[in-house]
This record gives structure tokens, C-alpha cells and sequence, in this order.
């Protein structure tokens, strides 16, 4: 388990926890991913560009407290 | 096809030990962008940051379950195309809401919202790192209802955020 406010304050913490999150992922082997991910190379440089920052996230959180936040509460529609 | 367009796909795809590393680089860019998604989400959800713990074996295992998908997608599909955004936006939003990734130190000394960052850091991560488009709040909201209250598989998240992506 890791210890967020460590893993966002030290370097070393964070790089732990990448590292288990990795291994984790690397004892998972249900299927052969070779033979299927040979998907093109503009899908991988898309989805390894630097991520596009969501500028909204406090109106996101405001909006879903206020309609998720309580079980039965509906969506927008 | 022609013999050329052959040719020309077959260079455009990922070879073996590409869409290796490829598959290891995703597994360490969402591993990476994990703990900074739950910190930014932390303040406006009213949560201090020395209160989460997140499991990394079960974020791991949720990577690690999202690239079978996607590479299922991949194999079910034609390669040569590849996969929408939105389907792959979906694998990932789904495996990292439903694993049992964020926990609590003290889970008594929370605000009762607090509980949707795992939802929302799903979705975010998402938006930000496949979709990478200006989807506005109130679709995203309406993703996260299915995700958080419903029952959505990754497919159907794909769908959803095909629909967004193409209306935005």
C-alpha cells in the first residue's frame, strides 16, 4: 500500500511505488499481448504524448458532489 | 489491396518488440501519473492528501487488465485501423474505477463525497491522457454516473466516450 502524501513528497517513495505498480502489472499474464497489439503506430505516439492538462477539475468535483454524492441522486439527462 | 498499400500498412504498424515497449511504457506513464491525478482531486473533494493510501498491486493489476482489453480491441478489430480513442478511454476508465485501488486511513473522518476520487481519477486520467479533447464537465458527469452508479462495462464507456468526442 502506498502512503500518498510520501509518494507525492519523495522522490524515492514515488519511484518505489512505480516500480510495484509495474511489477504488479508485469505478474499478470492472461493473455498473449503480443498477438494482439499490433495496432498502429500513430494510436501508440497518440496515447504517449505528454497528457493534455484537464483545466476544469474544480467544477468537475464541485458538480459531481453535488449530483453523485447522495445514492439515487440522477444524472444530467 | 493493392500490393503497394500493403506494403505501406505493414510499415505503419507496431512491430513485436515495439508494441512491447510501447505496452511497458503505458504501464509506467499511468503508474507515474496515478498518485498526481489523487493529489490534484484530494482539496476539492475535501480529503487531505496524508489520508489516502492506494494500493499499488491493485492499480497494477488494473493497468495490467486494461491492456488485455485493449489489445483484445485490437486483435477483434482491424489492426490496420486501430482502435477509437473513445473505446480504449473506456478500458481504462473502467479497470481503474473498479479495482479496489484507493483506500483510507481514518475512513470514519471523511467527507461522504470523498469516496468518488477513484471514479473521477478514472475519468480524468482518461480525458487527459487518450481523449486528450475539451470535453466539457457535464459529459464527463454523465460518464461518471455510469461508472459510479451503474452498470457499465468498458465497452459501453467506449461507446459513451465515442459519442462525447465526436460532439465536442
Amino acid at each position: 500500500m502506498a502512503d500518498l502524501e510520501k509518494v507525492t513528497t519523495d522522490s524515492d517513495a514515488f519511484e518505489k511505488a512505480v516500480e510495484e505498480t509495474v511489477n504488479a502489472a508485469d505478474q499478470l499474464d492472461a493473455v498473449d499481448l503480443n498477438k494482439g497489439i499490433r495496432g498502429p503506430k500513430e494510436l501508440r505516439d497518440h496515447l504517449l504524448q505528454p497528457p493534455v492538462k484537464y483545466e476544469r477539475l474544480g467544477e468537475l468535483v464541485k458538480l459531481a458532489k453535488e449530483r453523485l454524492g447522495n445514492d439515487g441522486a440522477a444524472g444530467r439527462n | 489491396m493493392a500490393p503497394q498499400e500493403e506494403t505501406d500498412t505493414k510499415k505503419n504498424l507496431l512491430d513485436q518488440a515495439e508494441a512491447n515497449a510501447f505496452l511497458q511504457e503505458s504501464k509506467r506513464e499511468i503508474a507515474k501519473a496515478y498518485p498526481d491525478m489523487l493529489e490534484r482531486l484530494a482539496p476539492d473533494l475535501g480529503v487531505a492528501v496524508d489520508n489516502i493510501r492506494y494500493s499499488t498491486w491493485e492499480l497494477g493489476t488494473a493497468i495490467q487488465e486494461a491492456n488485455v482489453d485493449i489489445a483484445a480491441l485490437l486483435a477483434r478489430r482491424q489492426p490496420t485501423d486501430g482502435v477509437s480513442l473513445g473505446k480504449i478511454a473506456g478500458a481504462i476508465t473502467f479497470r481503474l474505477a473498479r479495482g479496489r485501488i484507493v483506500h483510507f486511513r481514518d475512513p470514519a473522518n471523511v467527507p461522504t463525497t470523498a469516496f468518488l476520487i477513484q471514479d473521477l481519477a478514472a475519468l480524468v486520467l482518461s480525458a487527459e491522457r487518450v481523449l486528450r479533447a475539451g470535453v466539457h464537465e457535464k459529459d464527463l458527469l454523465e460518464v461518471a454516473y455510469q461508472t459510479a452508479r451503474r452498470h457499465a462495462n468498458q465497452e459501453t464507456l467506449g461507446l459513451c466516450f465515442d459519442v462525447i468526442v465526436r460532439d465536442s
